[in-house]
């Protein structure tokens, strides 16, 4: 009776959609031919790899058996997980009808969380699934204990491949599916070789050193960030279109820079104090600077201009927080502030940074090109509220990237095709109109660097005159953002809000 | 629990589907919400039941507003859309299950909630049955269900009769009594305007996003037969100032567009051979009392006429008297089809 009750309570205290999405998985017959296809294949490489062994001291017939199981397990994983999840949720929130989240009194953050629960139950039981043929990999030999260990703790990072799928499904649109099956195919690309990577270079050194627990720990931060991200960016697709939906994300982001410092932890412990080197802070400090301000800018171009009395209500009456407050809130004012106020960090870090000549020019490019993208963000916000053309200002940007894009190609072709023998003003205003053709240049090749600085100030004048044209729009919002008068709007009463 | 749609007005692009309108409906009141294919109503009912967000214009549930507290709202609101997902991998009492645990029931209340809702419509038999594997009839009762589950205050459906066959629809009209008795509020959209009638206390008529006509069924029906028929004109005058005017119960009577003290039309019927239907109109037109005559494909004509029942029937004697053929004469009590026929035609006489 004990345990009856016990597990009842567990039941009582699981999450709704949790529940739901664990019924659905076990009862959809796709699911489960899925599953059996799975061990069977892998009872298959199994059958075939025993008899085919060698029994050598030194043989690796493990080696590639490990490997198609790692290939097949993290392949699967990022397919079933991610696309399955964004399936199943896009489904949901396109139903004009019954999408629960719209329907019930749910919290959006319940249900992200039931979503994020099932897909991580998935993602264990295909691992648990693997784990009897990477043991048998492991007795064929050619194996360390410690590289199944290491990859075994690589598998959560997948989890983030499950919350970018849900993110994509929260929208509930065909065009963002889209979107998202291209870049889950083109990451899927770059996922694979790197997992191959580091396993054999792992096979081959033999055992772990320090330089790999870096790489492990970074990435698992790297991951928790921006899972975190992806989750509060979910949240805000969910909520009610009223309520201050951004809030949580805009902190998050806004926070985003200094959480980072997190990440130099393991390079201290491992360096040690006198070894540790102040470049990693700068390029880490840097690097989320500069992400931050560009997802910022992006959400700035889907935002409205004012927001609903709900967002007001809560809106403080002392001046400093009624500034923090609009500036955090749902509101493309708000979101501008805050990128070039996160940016506004390693602009004054770039004297400090004592790095060669060549990793400062590429910082100074990198910032070029942010800027640039931010100037971009600007114009299209004036462009969509001063304009009579009723265009929103993601499609102003979308225009005014195309239109770049397609710019940077002229000189180009006028060079017969070639690249490398361009000036190097031309390459520097191709980087600033084409931000793709720009972040492939600062990749690919040295960094232009006696330039760099040139094209920093230019991009920062234009943005800043474009900013100075949006500030009355600013003031505006600014000066609606004020908590109404008590009483004009009628909160729900206690016995409406009681179960 | 008042519900209050003020000014709602809907545009989709250029599309205004919803145009300003305003009504109101009170607790233990079944409101029928009628009006032609595009009219609105699903538009309508969607933003009521916090699945749209309104132009301009808000819905109150107690003088709370939908669009700021949708939350709030949702638990005192329940939605039938009309259509149910055919979903494959979940059973009917799974479905329910999962939207009791949304609204947080829990442990011994939600089974209770959960086996009251089955006994109530009736899905003892279909429980363990999956979602795609149900028939109209069948999903339209699980849809039910859903909506009830946690006990709403305001029951929302769209086309709940649609597709239900005779016995269905007998069956779902003792059950929204049964509710109506609980002193819950129901406000449906249907086509099938004989069934509303019967169990009906008020109606919204919209045609083209514009509300047409709103009250108890029993105003609704004295405009008709008896005083000038409302053109689509009054719908704006009626709520200005943000004051709606109330339909419910002892209110409507005053708030209502009162019948002036003209005298009652009767509604008459007269079958002929077919095609013969005209000159008979043409006749019955010639009368002084005769307020409106319709032609009814070439075989019938619908006429109402001013006066008693001996005006009445010395009216007809003209036809008679004229020499046409009549085959049947009846006198019909107008009923909400005609004056859903007649409302939204717009251009009656
Ligand atoms: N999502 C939408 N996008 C664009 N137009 C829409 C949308 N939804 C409804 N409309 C338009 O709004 C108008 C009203 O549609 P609505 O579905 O509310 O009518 P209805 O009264 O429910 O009709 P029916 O009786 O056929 O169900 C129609 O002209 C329709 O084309
Ligand atoms: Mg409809």
């Amino acid at each position: 009776m004990v345990e009856k009750a016990f597990f009842e309570n567990l039941g009582e205290s699981l999450n709704p959609v949790f529940i739901k999405e664990m019924r659905q998985y076990f009862q959809n017959r796709r699911m489960v031919i899925f599953m059996g296809l799975l061990l069977l294949v892998q009872f298959i490489v199994t059958l075939f790899f025993a008899s085919a062994m060698t029994f050598d001291a030194d043989g690796s017939d493990g080696v590639v058996f490990f490997l198609l199981i790692v290939f097949a397990g993290a392949g699967l994983s990022v397919l079933l997980c991610s696309i399955g999840a964004e399936q199943r949720f896009a489904e949901e929130r396109s139903d004009k009808e019954l999408n629960y989240s719209m329907l019930t009194t749910l919290k959006p953050s319940a249900v992200i969380i039931g979503k994020l629960e099932g897909a991580m139950v998935m993602i264990l039981c295909i691992f648990s699934m693997l784990l009897p043929f990477l043991t048998a990999a492991y007795f064929m030999r050619g194996l360390s204990a410690a590289s199944l260990l290491v990859t075994v703790c690589l598998f959560p990072i997948l989890v983030l491949y499950a919350l970018a799928g849900i993110f994509a499904g929260s929208f509930g649109q065909k065009w963002v599916t889209v979107l998202f099956f291209v870049g889950i195919f083109n990451s899927a690309f770059a996922l694979i070789p790197a997992f191959f990577e580091i396993v054999e270079d792992l096979m081959e050194r033999g055992s772990i050193d320090s330089t790999f627990w870096i790489t492990v720990l970074v990435e698992y931060e790297v991951a928790l960030l921006a899972g975190i991200m992806l989750f509060l960016l979910s949240l805000a697709v969910v909520s009610p279109p009223k309520s201050n939906r951004l809030l949580p994300a805009k902190v998050y982001l806004f926070a985003l820079p200094f959480l980072s410092l997190l990440m130099m932890i393991p390079y201290y412990i491992v360096y040690g104090p006198s070894d540790f080197s102040p470049d990693v802070f700068f390029f880490i400090e840097f690097t989320f600077c500069c992400f931050a301000a560009v997802v910022f800018g992006i959400i700035a171009i889907f935002e409205m201009p004012t927001n609903s009395i709900r967002v007001y209500m809560k809106c403080p009456r002392a001046p400093v927080g009624r500034f923090l407050h609009f500036l955090f809130s749902t509101g493309f004012s708000g979101s501008l502030i805050l990128a070039f106020l996160v940016l506004a960090i390693p602009f004054a870090l770039l004297p400090f940074g004592d790095l060669s000549a060549d990793e400062t020019a590429y910082f100074q490019g990198l910032l070029s090109i942010i800027v640039s993208f931010l100037g971009f963000v600007t114009f299209s916000l004036v462009l969509s509220w001063r304009t009579k053309l009723p265009l929103p200002a993601w499609l102003w940007m979308i225009i005014f990237e195309v239109a770049g894009n397609t710019l940077a190609w002229i000189p180009v072709l006028l060079n017969g095709g070639e690249i490398s023998g361009l000036g190097d003003y031309v390459r520097h205003a191709c980087m600033l109109v084409s931000h793709f053709y720009a972040l492939v240049e600062l990749v690919d090749t040295a960094p232009l660097w006696a330039f760099n600085l040139h094209a920093l100030y230019a991009s920062l004048a234009v943005t800043g005159v474009l900013f100075l044209l949006l500030l009355p729009a600013i003031f505006k919002a600014f000066r609606m953002h004020r908590r109404p008068d008590d009483g004009a709007v009628k909160p729900p009463t206690k016995e409406m809000l009681r179960k | 629990m008042k519900t209050e749609v003020r000014n709602l007005t809907r545009v989709f692009g250029k599309t205004v589907a919803v145009n300003d309108i305003s009504f109101s409906f009170e607790d233990g009141n079944i409101f029928g919400f009628i009006g032609p294919n595009g009219a609105g109503k699903t538009t309508t009912i969607r933003i009521m039941a916090t699945l749209d967000l309104a132009t301009s214009g808000d819905v109150f549930y107690d003088g709370v507003s939908a669009t700021l507290y949708p939350e709030a709202v949702r638990r005192v609101v329940g939605y039938m859309p009309d259509s149910l997902p055919g979903y494959k991998d979940i059973q009917v009492w799974e479905y329910l299950d999962f939207f009791a645990r949304s609204f947080g029931l829990k442990g011994a209340e939600r089974t209770r909630a959960l086996d009251d809702i089955v006994e109530f419509t009736n899905l003892g038999e279909l429980r363990n049955k999956f979602l795609y594997a149900l028939s109209k009839g069948m999903k339209q009762r699980v849809s039910l269900a859903r909506a009830l589950i946690h006990n709403p205050k305001v029951l929302i459906m769209d086309e709940p009769a649609a597709g239900l066959d005779p016995r269905a629809r007998h069956e779902l009209r003792t059950l929204l009594k049964i509710l109506a008795d609980q002193k819950k509020a129901i406000f449906l959209s249907s086509h099938i305007l004989s069934e509303l009638q019967d169990i009906c206390d008020g109606a919204v008529i919209i045609e083209q996003g514009k509300l047409l006509s709103a009250g108890t069924l029993n105003d609704l029906l004295a405009q008709v037969n008896g005083a000038p028929i409302p053109s689509a004109a009054p719908a704006p005058a009626q709520p200005q100032s943000g004051e709606t005017a109330d339909l419910s119960g002892s209110d409507a009577a005053t708030a209502a567009p009162q019948p002036q003290a003209a005298p009652k039309g009767v509604s008459i019927t007269l079958k002929t051979p077919r095609g013969e239907a005209e000159p008979v109109r043409l006749k019955l037109l010639e009368h002084p009392l005769t307020r409106s005559v319709d032609l009814f494909d070439d075989d019938e004509v619908h006429a109402v006429i001013e006066g008693t029942d001996a005006e009445v029937s010395r009216v007809v004697g003209t036809v008679f008297a004229a020499g046409l053929t009549v085959l049947s004469f009846t006198r019909n009590q107008m009923g909400l089809e005609e004056l859903f026929m007649k409302i939204t035609q717009g251009k009656v006489q």
